[in-house]
C-alpha cells in the first residue's frame, strides 16, 4: 500500500494508505486515514472486510494497536465499516461512532457491540486530550445519514463519498494533478450517487467558509490547496441525482 | 472451501430433506379427522376401530410435535453454523494481517515495538479464533446428535405402519359398503404416508449421520490443529 504523511505538527497527525497492488478488481479501490493525537487514534471509515489485513497491518507499524480509541463511520455502506466486528476483536476498548440513523444497522455486519449515534446536528469528536475535529452534516450526500469530519488543526476535511473518483488502474497519484481531466473520473460518480441537488448545496454552504488545505475523499485522490475551491464550485454547478 | 461453507451446503440440503417432511404432520392430521369422520358415520360397527383411531391422532400429535423439535433444533444448528463463519473469517483475516506484517520491510515510520505488539496481539487472537471455532464445531457436533436422535423417533412413528395396515385390513372386512369409498381413502392415505414418512426420515437421518461424521472429523482436525500451533507458537 502506499503511505504518505498528510500533515505531522508534533501532536497531531494524518496518515494517508491506499492505492493497494494487491487489491482485487472486484472491490472498489478505498483511501484509508488515520487520524493520530499524542498516541491516541481514529480511523475515519476503516474500510471493508477484504482490506482490513492491509490496513490493521498498516496501522499497526504507525500506532499501537491498542491506542485505536475511536471507529468513525461516516455512514453506512459496507466499503466503510463491514470490517467492524474484525477491529473489535483486536480492539475491545474502542468507540464507534456513526450517524444515528445507522446504528441498527451497523452491528448487522457482526458486531453485537452498541454504536454510539451522532446526532443529526453532528458533534464534536474527541480524541485522546483533544476535542477540536468535527462531524459536519452531509445529509443525503449520498446517505440519508451522514457526515463528513472538520479538522481544524490541520486544515483537513475528510469528505467520505463526496469528491470521490473512480480511477483507472493507471492514475496512481494520490493527489489530484489536473482538476480538469480528474472531473473526469468524478462526474457520473456523482450525478448518479448523490440523490439531492438541494442536499448537496447545503453541505457546499457549511463547508465553504472552513480553512481547508486539504479534502480527502474516500475513494479518488485526495484535493490540495486551490482544488479544493475549485471542487466545491464544480459541484455546486453539478445536476446530481440523474437516476430519476 | 472453508469448513463452515462446506458445513453450508450440507445444511442446505438437510434442510430440504427436512423441509420434504413438513406436509407430513398437515397430511397425517387430516388422515386423523378423516379417520374419525369415517368412524361415526359407521357408529356400531365403528366401535371396534375407535382405539385405532385415537392412536390415529396420537400418532399425528406426536409426528408434529417431533417435526417441530426438530425444527427448533435445526435453528439452532444453523445459527451456529453462522457463528462458526464469522469466527473463520476472523481467524483468516488475523492470519493475513500476521502474515502482512511479517513480510513488512522496515521504513522509518515504521515503528518496530508498535509491529511487535501489535503481532502478538494478532496471535493471540488467532490462538483464541482457533479455540471458539473448535468449541462451535463442538457445540454443532453435540445439537446433530440431538437431531438424530429426534429424526430416530420418528422413523418409530413411520414404523407403525403394520399396526394401521391391520387396521385397514379390518376396515375393508367390514360389510358397510356405503363408507367403503371413505375407508379405502383413508387406508390408502395411511399406507401411503407411512411409506413416504419412513422414506423420507431414512434420507434424512443418512443426511444427519454424514453431517455428524464431518464433524467428529472436524473437531479431530482442530484439536490436532491447537496442538500444532500451541508448538508452533501461533
Amino acid at each position: 500500500m502506499k503511505r504518505e504523511l498528510l500533515f505531522d505538527d508534533g501532536d497531531r497527525r494524518w496518515v494517508y494508505f491506499g492505492r493497494d497492488p494487491e487489491r482485487p478488481d472486484t472491490l472498489i479501490d478505498t483511501n484509508e486515514y488515520l487520524v493520530i493525537h499524542g498516541d491516541k487514534a481514529m480511523l475515519p471509515d476503516p474500510g471493508g472486510i477484504e482490506i482490513f489485513p492491509q490496513v490493521a497491518a498498516e496501522v499497526s507499524g504507525e500506532v499501537a494497536i491498542e491506542n485505536i480509541e475511536v471507529l468513525f463511520a461516516s455512514h453506512q455502506d459496507p466499503d466503510i465499516i463491514s470490517s467492524l466486528f474484525l477491529w473489535i476483536g483486536v480492539c475491545p476498548g474502542v468507540r464507534v461512532l456513526a450517524p444515528w440513523t445507522w446504528t441498527l444497522f451497523i452491528p448487522h455486519f457482526g458486531s453485537a457491540r452498541p454504536v454510539t449515534g451522532i446526532p443529526d446536528e453532528g458533534m464534536t469528536i474527541e480524541l485522546g486530550k483533544s476535542s477540536d475535529i468535527r462531524a459536519i452534516p452531509a445529509h443525503y450526500v449520498h446517505a440519508s445519514g451522514m457526515f463528513t469530519l472538520y479538522d481544524p488543526r490541520a486544515k483537513i476535511l475528510f469528505s467520505a463519498d463526496i469528491g470521490a473518483a473512480l480511477l483507472p488502474e493507471t492514475e496512481t497519484d494520490v493527489f489530484v494533478k489536473d482538476f480538469d481531466r480528474h472531473v473526469g473520473y468524478m462526474e457520473a460518480f456523482h450525478r448518479r450517487w448523490m440523490p439531492s441537488n438541494r442536499a448537496k448545496n447545503a453541505w457546499i454552504d457549511r463547508v465553504k467558509d472552513l480553512d481547508i488545505e486539504m479534502m480527502c475523499p474516500q475513494h479518488g485522490s485526495i484535493f490540495k490547496g486551490k482544488d479544493v475551491e475549485r471542487f466545491l464550485g464544480w459541484f455546486q454547478d453539478l445536476e446530481v441525482g440523474n437516476a430519476v | 472451501m472453508s469448513e463452515s461453507s462446506t458445513l453450508r451446503s450440507r445444511v442446505l440440503g438437510l434442510h430440504l430433506a427436512f423441509e420434504r417432511m413438513l406436509p407430513f404432520v398437515t397430511e397425517a392430521k387430516r388422515i386423523s379427522v378423516n379417520a374419525q369422520v369415517v368412524a361415526a358415520r359407521l357408529g356400531e360397527q365403528g366401535k371396534p376401530y375407535a382405539a385405532v383411531v385415537v392412536e390415529l391422532g396420537e400418532t399425528a400429535s406426536m409426528l408434529e410435535d417431533l417435526i417441530g423439535q426438530v425444527a427448533s433444533s435445526f435453528r439452532l444448528f444453523v445459527r451456529s453454523v453462522a457463528d462458526m463463519g464469522q469466527q473463520e473469517l476472523r481467524l483468516h483475516s488475523y492470519q493475513r494481517t500476521s502474515a502482512r506484517i511479517d513480510r513488512f520491510p522496515p521504513e522509518p515510520w515504521r515503528k518496530p515495538e508498535n509491529l511487535a505488539a501489535a503481532q502478538s496481539k494478532f496471535r493471540h487472537a488467532i490462538r483464541t479464533e482457533r479455540a471458539r471455532l473448535l468449541d462451535s464445531v463442538s457445540e454443532l457436533a453435540r445439537r446433530i446428535r440431538d437431531i438424530e436422535l429426534i429424526v430416530d423417533e420418528i422413523r418409530t412413528v413411520a414404523s407403525r405402519r403394520s399396526r394401521f395396515v391391520a387396521f385397514v385390513a379390518m376396515l375393508e372386512s367390514t360389510k358397510v359398503e356405503g363408507e367403503r369409498s371413505e375407508i379405502e381413502t383413508v387406508s390408502v392415505g395411511i399406507g401411503d404416508l407411512a411409506e413416504r414418512l419412513s422414506a423420507a426420515s431414512e434420507d434424512l437421518r443418512k443426511r444427519v449421520r454424514d453431517l455428524d461424521e464431518e464433524l467428529d472429523k472436524l473437531v479431530r482436525e482442530g484439536h490436532n490443529q491447537n496442538i500444532e500451533s500451541q508448538r508452533g507458537g501461533n
